[in-house]
């Protein structure tokens, strides 16, 4: 049985919630330190460090904190600028690099229009917005997230590129490589992902993973015996794991017709496309003008 | 029956008359009407239509629920003030159910939001769609009406959300752009099997007079080229009240229920009624409910 959205009635109860689903916001997430007063002005409730290691500073929204959301955002901001290396030694948490740029993050369980109008007008990428909304099913709470404003919400559209969070220019070559490679295997290979991670899927059933770690990108792919672990550092290594891709990829079933769009939609986007054409007739009827290329 | 609008003078006695007429329903299983709402193109009011609709059968006593369709790219919680907790993605995920994701409105329809700035719901696969469309099943067997705000332009996904329909209102405007998208989308809906009759509102009329113009070419192309009828529900003028419109503010009907345009709303809806039968549910009939609907019209064998 599914119920919900249930929603924490106490700011403690949101903290508790955010804390323990973080992780599902981005995978890598991981929570370092809750709350955290930078000064009188600015407490973060939630230090974590991300997939590559880099400092994320959290914010519980709820409808007492909605109003200055804008203002603690800026004075985090401000204060990152001349406190990092200070926030660095205090917290020398194993793993948290930081020398990257420490990213904002606002977690709401809900958030009126105008909040979200007045976080888009500030500087680009100054925080990312997320909507999360629990749910009970089966007895288990389960979170869905949302994203609303920042990288997050870009990606969810972008996700054959390799995610942004991996800089690394020959990382970053090679992962592009390897997902070109395999989005040409079928075009109903779905893909999914987050700053650090994609996820590709045929079928419903999972081809393979590619995230970072340590620094380099891992493709992981479901095999008889466990998983296959691939990390891709070079040409060769991209070529395995295509290989191994593909070989998953024979050994899924073929969506039914039930579980893609194939079935029912192809005859519909023919039609449509046919529809779209329209003959000079019809065009000059309607009462546009053909010009001499017709 | 007529439609009529709801004013502090009136409203007694046409809900009178609607409690009235509803106390003879008969208890025999009711489907509501399943009003589309559509356009060949973005930008030609449809959306602002769709909520004024809404309300306006709500202010004449109909239980109505408006659903934003337009996946992905959805508005209507915007106009209706309403910040939503769940959309049409949690229950198409499975994660609820659309009665737990429609909400009250305070301008009297409910709304069932669509997801906003997810580009994978303009996406669904059939299996997603027949999902959307077993929960939309309940709804209607529950409301008078449900109005579906599709998404604007013409995709797989917005034809099946107009297949769904009882009837489509097909938003344009005098714009030659307008115009062929709409006539496409016409075209379209014309060469489904059994598709549903489409109505035309023509929206951003700058003369008087001239929507009927505009719909008497297209409806004309319509005949020669396609074979098909549409009919006329109405223009609704160019405003600057409307076009100037800020977030947050309430439905033309409700703000501004006496000016020209709001007029020009309720005779549309009057039109409309006259043509789904009152607007009123219909009785349920055997293989008809939507899914078996849409897979009639999209020639598909029942599954499991």
């Amino acid at each position: 049985m599914i119920s919900g959205p249930q929603l924490p009635r106490t700011r403690a109860g949101l903290l508790e919630l955010l804390a323990h689903h973080l992780g599902e916001m981005e995978r890598g997430l991981e929570v370092v330190a809750l709350g955290l007063e930078l000064d009188p002005s600015c407490t973060v409730d939630v230090l974590a460090k991300d997939a590559a290691g880099g400092p994320v500073l959290a914010f519980a929204v709820d409808q007492d904190s909605e109003a200055e959301l804008p203002s603690t955002v800026l004075a985090t901001r401000a204060w990152l600028a001349t406190g990092r290396a200070a926030l660095a030694r205090a917290c020398p948490a194993e793993g948290l690099d930081w020398e990257r740029d420490p990213r904002l993050v606002a977690l709401a369980l809900d958030l009126q229009c105008g909040t979200l109008q007045v976080l888009a007008e500030l500087p680009k990428g100054a925080v990312e917005v997320y909507r999360v909304l629990p749910f009970r099913v089966g007895g288990q709470v389960v979170v869905s997230i949302q994203s609303l404003l920042g990288e997050g919400a870009m990606q969810a559209e972008n996700t054959l590129r390799v995610p942004t969070g991996v800089t690394n220019p020959e990382a970053r070559s090679l992962g592009s490589r390897y997902l070109d490679l395999v989005g040409r295997l079928d075009p109903e290979i779905r893909v999914e992902g987050d700053r650090y991670f994609r996820v590709l899927r045929y079928g419903g059933q999972t081809l393979a993973e590619l995230g970072l770690r340590d620094g380099h990108l891992q493709v992981k792919v479901p095999a008889d015996e466990g998983v296959a672990e691939m990390e891709l550092q070079t040409r060769q290594d991209c070529t395995v794991a295509v290989d191994r891709t593909a070989r998953r990829f024979l050994e899924c079933e073929a969506p039914t017709p039930g579980q893609t769009g194939s079935s029912a939609m192809e005859p519909l986007q023919r039609s449509i496309e046919d529809a779209q054409r329209l003959s000079d007739d019809e065009v000059v009827s309607l009462g546009a003008s053909i010009d001499d290329d017709g | 029956m007529r439609l009529e609008r709801k004013t502090t003078t009136d409203s007694g006695s046409v809900f009178r008359r609607l409690f009235g007429e509803r106390g003879a329903r008969s208890s025999s299983p009711r489907e509501s009407q399943v009003i589309a709402i559509a356009s060949g193109k973005g930008g030609t009011g449809k959306s602002f239509l769709a909520t004024n609709l809404a309300v306006g059968l709500s202010a004449a006593g109909r239980a109505v629920t408006l659903v934003d369709g337009d996946f992905g790219l959805g508005n209507a919680h915007l106009l209706l003030g309403v910040n939503p907790r769940a959309t049409l993605q949690h229950v198409i995920a499975g994660q609820a159910s659309i009665e737990q994701v429609r909400c009250a409105t305070g301008f009297g329809p409910c709304l069932v939001p669509a997801g906003s700035g997810i580009s994978r719901l303009a996406e669904l696969s059939e299996r997603e769609m027949l999902a959307l469309v077993q929960a939309l099943s309940r709804l209607a067997a529950t409301e008078d009406v449900l109005l579906l705000d599709t998404a604007a332009g013409i995709s797989p996904q917005s034809l099946l959300t107009l297949l769904l329909a009882d009837h489509v209102v097909l938003v344009t405007n005098p714009e030659i752009a307008a115009m062929t998208d709409a006539y496409a989308l016409i075209k379209c809906l014309t060469r489904q099997p059994d598709p549903p009759p489409t109505s035309i509102v023509v929206n951003r009329v700058a003369v008087p007079g001239f929507g009927r113009a505009t719909f008497q070419r297209l409806s004309d192309v319509a005949r020669r080229f396609a074979g098909c009828d549409v009919h006329y529900l109405g223009e609704v003028p160019e405003d600057a009240a409307v076009t100037q419109r800020r977030l947050g503010q309430p439905p033309l009907l409700v703000s501004h229920p006496e000016c020209p345009t709001a007029q020009c709303l309720y005779a549309i809806l009057d039109q409309l009624s006259r043509r789904c039968g009152g607007l009123e549910p219909k009785p349920r009939a055997a293989g008809r409910e939507l899914l078996q609907r849409l897979r009639s019209r999209l020639a598909l064998q029942p599954t499991g």
